[in-house]
């Protein structure tokens, strides 16, 4: 158990000035589960390896347990890592995989075979013990890679994408057997996706980067309800948030000439910020947008472009003056071409400057 | 259809052109030296005579030359065998740095050890003659071994290194989480890199094995290998073709085994390699 410092972390390659990971600073408390998300490209993984040891750190410091571990390698951070493409030598029986680490660092054949049928127990492996990798399925591989990160007990667990490689289904019934595992062993995990539902489902805290910055750290609640800036309310949440340019002037908001009132707080928050009679982005999710009856107040008519059916809910795809808007409702009698009245909640809507692109709180 | 006879036909007449030398001197080694020169030419080797193998093997005791071809033999053995063990020990270390390790002026030397491949045998002959010499190497298996080293040395850490490439990073990586050095990650790789060394091996051992014009000049006495004792079974006036025609098959078996018992391997471990290079 341990916690991890990351101060003011820099990496660049070779001699380029642009940098895949720029000052990159976190704290992560022990026991806790954070997971690293973003887009392809958003440094994620390069801030895992270098967590690892796997990757060189151009600048900064990284603790572990209050021990500076920049210079150590990684057999000496005393981390498991599970690889998204599980590692695992093709060579090698399923015993022989999870009991490589141990072997490694020089146990007892003894306690190897003990704690290797401990971690197949619990991750229901006990009766492939004998097989190659090869005559497994996707997820039991999965749970053998886990196997290989559980057995030694180490002080930190790292996972680079663990679930990508497997279908939908799989997937989901592995991201509950990692949170439970995660609640039986405590260890503190850095986990890496680029799945913003596997972030909110696991996450205690979730860390969203892009092109090699953090753009918010929070728990789910806070990046779903206040996200920073307009980049974390379009990744997280499905379908992704509806931002509309509009103008605040007189207590209300301009949608082109459509005028909704504010609420009060509202109001006070912008006139506040100063933005009375300036440009701003309205946001506002999916399911926040409701069926109205004709003629309520501040409610709207919207011609439905396509409607989706999920089953218990639709998104319908629409607009208001030519801005693209999604709406989720519980209903599934409505089609493609209706036209339906409809409101905004106001309690949920966002404010985010128009420039740089950040939420007005 | 008649693509395939064209297929069939091409594929018999290859195999002609590469097996007839080898049924000849198979045919004539087990003709006596007076049948050879009858007329009209006998395309079958009848009646059978294994004296030219008595006489090499030792059978027959009056005119023996078994000693010499068990040295020779002994002597092709052990280059071969010296040479491919420490090619391949250089291609694992070599192909696994030029492969996975980041280091200055890697391409650059990578490229040159290539470029040795290009020069010709003889265009360093006489340098490497006066080398040789200097270093008290000539005529012996030390020397021979370590020319041949530095000549499929290259071939070999070009394939080991094509063939680290495939193998996928994060095998090393989670050994080396798990404790392992550098070393060591790279041992717990090598299974999956043994069609790769297989290949390396068999074209290392076959090349250094059917070597001529380098022992000729390297190792004429001492070390002087099959390849060389063959030539030898002449006189002023008169070429034991049947002799050497018998030493000659003797000394294709050895590979000819290697390569029926390897060649899946051989074929495996060049094409995969080659899929990134």
């Amino acid at each position: 158990m341990a916690s991890i410092v990351l101060n003011h972390i820099k990496k660049h390659y070779g001699k380029s000035d642009s940098n895949a990971v720029k000052d990159f600073n976190l704290h992560i408390d022990d026991k806790e589960f954070i997971v690293l998300v973003g887009p392809s490209g958003c440094g994620k993984s390069t801030t895992l390896r270098m967590i690892a040891g796997l990757e060189d750190i151009s600048e900064g410091d990284i603790y572990i347990d209050n021990n500076r571990v920049n210079k150590l390698a990684p057999k000496d951070r005393d981390i498991a890592m599970v690889f998204q493409s599980y590692a695992l030598y093709p060579y090698m029986t399923v015993y022989e995989n999870i009991g490589f680490g141990l072997k490694m660092r020089k146990f007892k054949k003894q306690e190897i075979d003990e704690r290797v049928r401990h971690a197949a127990k619990i991750l229901g492996l006990e009766p492939y013990l004998k097989r190659k990798p090869k005559d497994l399925s996707g997820g039991q591989r999965q749970r053998v890679a886990l196997g290989r990160a559980i057995v030694r007990n180490p002080k930190v667990f790292l996972m680079d994408e663990p679930l990508s490689n497997l279908d939908a289904k799989l997937r989901i019934q592995m991201r509950s057997e990692i949170i439970k595992l995660h609640r039986r062993l405590n260890t503190t995990t850095i986990y890496v996706t680029h799945d913003q539902v596997e972030a909110m489902t696991m996450a205690d805290r979730i860390v969203i980067m892009k092109d090699g910055e953090i753009q918010q750290v929070g728990t789910p609640e806070e990046i779903y309800n206040q996200p920073a800036n307009i980049f974390v309310g379009s990744f997280i949440g499905y379908p992704g948030m509806n931002f509309i340019p509009a103008k605040f002037s007189e207590g209300s908001i301009l949608i082109e000439n459509s005028r909704f009132n504010l609420l009060d707080e509202e109001i006070k928050l912008l006139t506040k910020h100063h933005y009375q009679d300036k440009s701003l982005i309205v946001a506002i999710r999916p399911e926040d947008i409701h069926m109205a009856s004709a003629g309520t107040d501040s409610s709207f008519e919207a011609l439905i472009e396509i409607s989706e059916l999920l089953g218990s809910e639709s998104v319908l795809h629409t607009s208001i003056h030519h801005h693209d808007l999604l709406v989720k409702v519980f209903a599934s009698n409505i089609k493609s071409n209706d036209k339906i009245d409809l409101q905004f909640d106001f309690t949920k809507m966002l404010f985010f400057d128009a420039e740089t692109k950040k939420l007005i709180h | 259809m008649k693509r395939k006879i064209g297929i069939f036909i091409s594929i018999l007449l290859i195999l002609f052109w590469s097996l007839a030398p080898v049924y000849w001197a198979l045919r004539t080694s087990l003709m006596s030296s007076s049948s050879l020169i009858q007329k009209p030419l006998k395309y079958l080797p009848y009646p059978i005579n294994i004296e030219n193998y008595s006489q090499l093997l030792g059978f027959n005791s009056s005119q023996s030359i078994w000693p010499q071809f068990e040295s020779a033999m002994l002597n092709s053995i052990i280059s071969a065998t010296g040479t491919t063990l420490i090619v391949i020990v250089i291609a694992i270390l070599a192909g696994y740095a030029f492969g996975r390790l980041e280091f200055v002026g890697k391409n650059i030397i990578f490229v040159s050890v290539l470029v040795t491949m290009a020069l010709p045998a003889y265009a360093v002959m006489i340098p490497l003659y006066k080398i040789i010499i200097s270093l008290h190497l000539i005529d012996t298996q030390t020397g021979i071994i370590l020319i041949y080293t530095s000549a499929f040395a290259p071939l070999a850490v070009w394939l080991m290194r094509s063939f680290f490439m495939t193998i996928p990073k994060d095998l090393e990586e989670s050994a080396m989480v798990d404790g392992a050095s550098r070393f060591r990650a790279l041992c717990t790789i090598l299974p999956m890199a043994a069609p790769g060394l297989i290949a390396v091996a068999l074209l290392t051992f076959l090349n250094s094995w059917s070597q001529f014009a380098i022992p000729l000049v390297f190792a004429p006495t001492n070390a002087k290998p099959l390849t060389i004792l063959i030539t030898e079974f002449q006189g002023k006036s008169f070429i034991n073709y049947g002799l050497m025609t018998a030493a000659g098959i003797v000394t294709i078996i050895p590979p000819i085994l290697i390569v029926l018992f390897l060649n899946r391997y051989l074929i495996s471990g060049l094409t995969a390699g080659s899929v990134k290079g």
